[in-house]
């Protein structure tokens, strides 16, 4: 025998009550209706009073509780919806007529409702099988999903894009740039043109990759990027005056940037992006949802460090591009490494670089990847 | 087991004692007994004159304080962890269509565990409800979030007029969350109006901006007293009177404190540091870490600060007429010690304290709280508002304008 709370369907009404389970069927009986109750258990007789009379105002829905009928409520499971079983939670049982009784879980109840082997998602998050699979299998299956699906299902996506979609995508977004942080470019036009006849023979050479002829470069001065360079999906790449003017016009150099950024043209690398930072919003706000407050904002960071992994593999990706077409022209991958130092100079207030919060690999880290391949040739 | 325990001898310590060692669902009668009996001692008059205006408070004479007592939180740590764990997995491998099933048990989990005056709030929303809602939402985000990759413009667009939309998506989602909530077989409900929530989650903040944000604690407060005055319990709405003072106080505490913390940091920084740094090859990223240590701390104890003294105000201001008084004693030192710690846990645990930081902080809070349940409590009508609609609330709510109050 189990002490429960029945709720009326219709108001807050509370009965204090016992539940059995006699002959396969719930019995509940008022609790000061029940001789042997009172007997065993102390009962503030005042308070049963308070719940009788005010039940029994209730007029006709009220069949339990009234002084008059004492008779126990009969229930077969056909006529009970219970809850499933969770943790060591009251089972909530709802009766016919939105009825509720509300009573500690008890074997013998929980066999009734659930049957014999109980309902199996309570199965499992109570059995140490289950418990020490998921502490093993979570970690390893967020890993997987992350490190290795995500990225797959990424080029699956980017892939799908048609090239018109890229294409519109590129207009808006330079359009949008050259309304808010770029300006038109300040270089000489035939320092321009000169620089574009050099990049238009490294595209040439950058062959079979199905991109070449969707490259086009474009200057633009801007104050508030620096020396950069940026590449847009449908092959649209920007080069700042300021890069141009930290590396005195060199071509090389500048070629070894260009290759860079083609690199993420042929890698499909913006839309992969836009792919990954959307699952990785979505999983982390599905599996991890539901936190508040301060563990909130800490996910918004986990949020944007899986971001940056993602984005340090697409430069990783981008460098080696570049590094592997200079060697294919013959050329020097130091030239890589020497623009990306004298990026570096340049901006070395940056040297405060912790790679989990950046969306860019370690300077030093790329420079010796390029050397290390010139060393080699 | 002895028959019958006679409590009326016991002092009031002895009372609160055997209060808070009762195992209640085993014996629902001797607690309520204890704490009629604490009552009487705590307030005399209260229950001894029926139908006293002795309630200050109540706006009804007719209320008759029956019981006072905290929340109580029942919910274990290790309990919690496997629950979390499992539907964790459950999750993942389902590739999220679980996560829906899984945010149901743990609402019920804390739901369930949560007790006023012995009796349990429940959970009552349906997985498959939650599921096409998330469904919804999911094809609403990745399409607004592609869309923004492909044009920033559109995606500029898109991100006014959702700003516009915000009021929606608060009330379709406080009338989920609200209707989604049971205690003693009772539905909460949500009765605010698409217009009353454009005034205040949309007009008051533009209008505020324009003052310099003189005004936004005002709006601030208009914003909690729509949330609470459209908020009910059954067919009983709840009241409230905030006050502006006490949100211009929390307010400006916490920018002084954030103001205080650089002051201090940066002095600190500038003197300690100085000679450090320069003996470093690279100080930069020791600079760095000063700095997001800082804003952490700032953080930390400024939104702890406004939290506790807005949440303390709210609750001790809002009433249930003549069903329930309520009282919030939350204190800035250990809400800022809570959030601290529960951070570092997670941190050094990589994730898996996240059940206990949560078991945790709804101790916290259900031990902060104070209910004081009047007469009128046994009577609460139902209001039966069906149950159609609910995807569109459940999807509202997830596009994180999740409204909650302290």
């Amino acid at each position: 025998m189990i002490h429960g709370q029945l709720y009326q369907s219709n108001d807050s009404a509370v009965t204090l009550v016992t539940a059995s389970i006699e002959d396969d069927a719930l019995v509940i009986r008022l609790l000061n209706g029940d001789k042997r109750v009172k007997d065993e258990r102390c009962v503030t007789t005042s308070q049963l009073e308070i719940d009788a009379n005010v039940t029994a105002d209730k007029g006709e829905s009220v069949d339990i509780g009234s002084s008059e009928s004492n008779e126990p409520l009969r229930f077969q499971q056909s006529d009970v919806n219970a809850k499933s079983k969770l943790g060591n939670l009251p089972r909530e049982i709802t009766l016919p007529n939105d009825r509720l009784l509300v009573c500690s879980p008890s074997p013998l109840l929980d066999q009734w409702l659930d049957g014999g082997a109980g309902s199996r998602i309570s199965q499992m998050e109570t059995k140490k099988p289950w418990l020490i699979a998921s502490v093993l299998l979570v970690p390893l299956l967020l890993y997987v999903i992350f490190v290795q699906g995500m990225p797959w299902a990424a080029v699956k996506f980017a892939n799908q894009i048609p090239y018109s979609i890229k294409s519109l995508a590129s207009q808006h977004t330079l359009s949008a740039l050259d309304y808010s942080m770029l300006e038109p470019s300040t270089l000489p036009n035939l320092q321009r043109e000169q620089l574009m006849v050099g990049f238009d023979s490294v595209v040439k050479q950058v062959s079979g990759l199905g991109i070449e002829n969707n490259i086009r470069v474009h200057f633009r001065d801007s104050n508030l990027i620096g020396p950069n360079a940026f590449a847009l999906p449908d092959g649209t790449i920007v080069f700042t005056d300021d890069l141009v003017t930290l590396v005195d016009g060199d071509q090389a150099l500048l070629d070894a940037i260009l290759l860079h950024e083609i690199g993420h043209v042929a890698q499909n690398h913006s839309m992969q992006m836009v792919a990954e930072s959307l699952f990785a919003t979505l999983a982390i706000s599905y599996f991890f949802g539901d936190l508040s407050g301060a563990i909130e904002s800490f996910m918004g960071i986990g949020s944007s460090v899986v971001q940056n992994q993602y984005s340090q593999k697409h430069e990783w990706q981008a460098d080696n591009f570049a590094i592997e077409q200079l060697k294919l022209m013959q050329r020097d991958p130091a030239d890589f490494a020497d623009v990306m130092r004298k990026l570096s100079n340049e901006t070395d207030q940056q040297g405060a670089e912790n790679s989990w919060f950046q969306s860019h690999p370690l300077t030093k880290a790329r420079i010796e990847n390029a050397e290390s391949a010139a060393y080699h040739d | 087991m002895s028959s019958n325990i006679d409590y009326s001898t016991y002092s009031l310590e002895e009372l609160k004692q055997a209060r808070a060692t009762i195992d209640e669902i085993e014996h629902p009668e001797r607690a309520q007994e204890l704490e009629e009996r604490i009552v009487k001692f705590e307030l005399p008059e209260a229950s001894s004159t029926e139908a006293s205006s002795t309630i200050a408070t109540s706006p009804v004479a007719t209320a008759r304080v029956l019981r006072k007592g905290k929340v109580s939180f029942h919910g274990k740590a290790s309990e919690f962890f496997s629950i979390w764990i499992v539907n964790l997995l459950l999750s993942i491998v389902t590739l999220g269509i679980y996560s829906a099933w899984a945010k149901v048990r743990t609402n019920r989990y804390f739901y369930g565990n949560t007790d006023i005056d012995g009796h349990r709030f429940s959970y009552l929303a349906n997985p498959l409800q939650i599921l096409k809602g998330r469904i919804i939402a999911v094809c609403l985000f990745a399409s607004y979030f592609i869309l923004s990759a492909v044009s920033p413009i559109a995606g500029a667009v898109m991100v006014l007029a959702l700003m516009l939309l915000t009021p929606f998506m608060i009330v379709l989602g406080q009338r989920f969350s609200m209707r989604m909530t049971g205690y003693r077989n009772v539905r909460f409900k949500f009765n605010g109006g698409f217009g009353g929530a454009f005034v205040v989650f949309v007009v008051l903040p533009i209008v505020s901006m324009f003052t310099l944000y003189l005004m936004l604690p005002w709006a601030l407060k208009k914003i909690d007293e729509y949330l609470v005055d459209e908020s009910a319990f059954g067919d009983i709405r709840f009241t409230t009177k905030l006050s502006t003072g006490s949100y211009y106080l929390a307010s400006l505490g916490a920018v002084g404190i954030v103001v205080a913390v650089f002051i201090v940091g940066a002095s600190v920084m500038g003197f300690g540091f100085s000679s450090l740094i320069e003996t470093l090859e690279n100080g930069a990223p020791l600079v760095m870490l000063a700095l997001l240590g800082m804003y952490l701390i700032a953080f930390a104890i400024s939104s702890s600060f406004y939290t506790a003294l807005i949440r303390n105000h709210i609750y001790e201001n809002s009433e249930i007429p003549n069903v329930a008084q309520f009282n919030s004693n939350v204190g800035v030192m250990p809400l800022v010690w809570l959030r601290t710690t529960n951070v570092i846990a997670i941190v050094l645990s990589l994730g898996f304290a996240i059940p206990w930081a949560k078991i945790r902080s709804a101790h916290f809070f259900a031990n902060a709280t104070e209910v004081t349940v009047l007469s009128g409590i046994d009577s609460v009508t139902s209001v039966n508002t069906g149950s159609v609609g609910a995807t569109a609330e459940e999807a509202a709510t997830l596009f994180d304008v999740d409204v909650a109050l302290g």
